[in-house]
């Protein structure tokens, strides 16, 4: 597909107008003081504290950590879920035993997993990961779930006419036909391992991590650490979406044909 | 195909559809043979029953009384002997049509001699330049003909054409009529064709059955022994074409009676 805007840089970047706006109003705020920079530190600040961070030591761990917890979650949840969503989705024997199972269980609102999970998994690094795959599973499941059963009946007799097998319509037909839930599916889970990652830091007590950082910062009332940690949050958040995005373009992008 | 393969015959079929605990005749005694290599065209007005009749012989529609037997083998379910090209053209918009015409072939592993069968169904239709184009790619006519280049790449004895034109605009289908009476010849393939078009079914097929609506029942049996390629401006089209919407009027007027 040939780039089709012959249009200058400066316009087809104008997604960054708005954050550009943004941080240049923010300086303004802290070179004029609009704001008491005990609650507002100037992005300079912001920066200073996130390399003096990075420098002592402190940053790297929280990040590996981080990304490391969303990796898992993200990966774990979204191919049990995955993996429920075509048990839903295909079979309707799956579909009668256990939606209104499934149904129930995801009206728990995450934080609402903690106690058993911490009863189940103990206060450590278990009960963060098992919070994650939780939080990542149930948007998975619901959106690949949907996405299968709602593959038109055409294409399913399709199946049938051919006389496939059920794990060849699945391969072949529905998977395929789904792929728009699934990538659906896929964004959901990472947005929903972040959020739980954020939670699972602030809810359980103390380790590493970015959410954690926040933490301290508030406790130590240290804005500049509280807005590095949202800042960094934000940015390998978009970073991980991107980076999904391409992937699936990559290797899934050409069944996306309609 | 042999010309002695590829007879159907359907003995006393009757099927009906549950419906809020109603029950609804959907076809009623039909008994019916086809003989290898004919082109038979089912017409009626829409809920005749004429595509339940053939989802029957293809094999998708179960729970009906009676029998129906493809070269004396009662049909129990769909198999590569019967190919479909339905209204839709269905193609997998994913799949390339070489992939897509490949689909019905998915039991053939020797990976030449697919791609050669392939390549014929392919030239049979006309598509053969656009074999790596995809679906989305090819205009409403063109992308029927690859779905007619799928049923037609396992050597099928028996084609069924669920209204494969019914989709297209008139001079697509004008073309595409002439394109599957030269196709059908040359295949010898036992056909039959679901249509509600009169003109369509008097130009391509040997014989036209008329089933009436709720329940359909053969109402109507027209033996077609025009020369091809037909001539619709004939008079003897025009006389048959007269006779056969004849018999839809009188199915309209009864239907207007029983309503009064």
């Amino acid at each position: 597909m040939p780039k089709t805007s012959a249009a200058p840089a400066w316009w087809r970047r104008r997604g960054w107008w708005l954050p550009a706006a943004l941080l240049a109003l923010w300086t303004l705020s802290g070179v004029f003081e609009w704001v008491r920079p005990l609650f507002l530190p100037s992005p300079l600040k912001v920066a200073q504290t996130t390399w003096a961070r990075w420098q002592d030591g402190y940053l790297g761990p929280d990040l590996s950590t981080t990304l490391g917890r969303v990796a898992f979650g993200f990966v774990v949840g979204s191919f049990l879920g995955l993996l429920a969503g075509i048990g839903l989705g295909v079979s309707r024997v799956g579909e009668r035993y256990f939606s209104a199972t499934f149904n129930a269980a995801r009206q728990v609102p995450i934080p609402g997993w903690v106690p058993l999970l911490i009863l189940w998994f103990g206060v450590g690094e278990g009960s963060r990961l098992a919070f994650i795959t939780i939080g990542v599973f149930f948007p998975v499941a619901l959106n690949t779930a949907s996405g299968l059963v709602g593959v038109s009946r055409q294409y399913k007799e399709l199946g049938v006419v051919y006389q496939l097998s059920a794990w060849e319509r699945l391969w072949r037909i529905l998977l395929p036909a789904a792929l728009p839930s699934l990538k659906a599916a896929a964004l959901q889970g990472l947005t929903m391992a972040w959020v739980s990652l954020v939670a699972a830091e602030l809810l359980t007590s103390m380790s590493a991590g970015l959410a954690n950082q926040i933490n301290l910062g508030r406790e130590a009332f240290k804005m500049d650490l509280v807005y590095s940690g949202v800042i960094l949050i934000a940015v390998f958040g978009a970073l991980s979406q991107w980076g999904l995005l391409k992937a699936w373009d990559l290797t899934l992008g050409r069944f996306e044909r309609r | 195909m042999s010309l002695d393969l590829g007879g159907i015959a359907i003995r006393n079929l009757n099927k009906s559809f549950e419906l809020e605990g109603r029950t609804l005749p959907v076809l009623q005694d039909i008994n019916l043979s086809i003989q290898p290599g004919e082109f038979l065209a089912l017409v009626g007005s829409s809920g005749c029953g004429k595509t339940t009749l053939l989802r029957i012989l293809l094999g998708l529609e179960k729970g009906y009384h009676g029998s129906v037997f493809l070269d004396g083998v009662p049909i129990v379910g769909p198999s590569s002997e019967r190919g479909i090209v339905f209204q839709e053209h269905r193609l997998l918009p994913w799949l390339t049509v070489a992939q897509n015409v490949g689909f019905g072939l998915r039991e053939l592993k020797d990976a030449q001699e697919k791609r050669r069968r392939v390549g014929e169904a392919l030239q049979l239709v006309g598509l053969e330049a656009f074999e790596n184009a995809y679906p989305g790619q090819l205009s409403g006519g063109m992308a029927q003909r690859a779905a007619i280049a799928r049923a037609l790449v396992n050597k099928p004895r028996v084609l069924l054409l669920d209204e494969p034109l019914g989709a297209l605009d008139a001079l697509t289908r004008l073309r595409m009529q002439r394109e599957l009476d030269v196709l059908v010849r040359k295949e010898k393939v036992t056909t039959v064709l679901v249509t509600h078009d009169i003109e369509e079914a008097l130009y391509l097929a040997d014989r036209v059955i008329v089933l009436s609506a709720r329940p359909g029942r053969i109402k109507r049996e027209l033996v077609v022994s025009l020369a091809r390629p037909r001539d619709r401006d004939s008079r003897e089209f025009l006389s048959l074409k007269e006779e056969l919407l004849a018999e839809f009027h009188l199915d309209e007027e009864e239907k207007l009676e029983r309503a009064l």
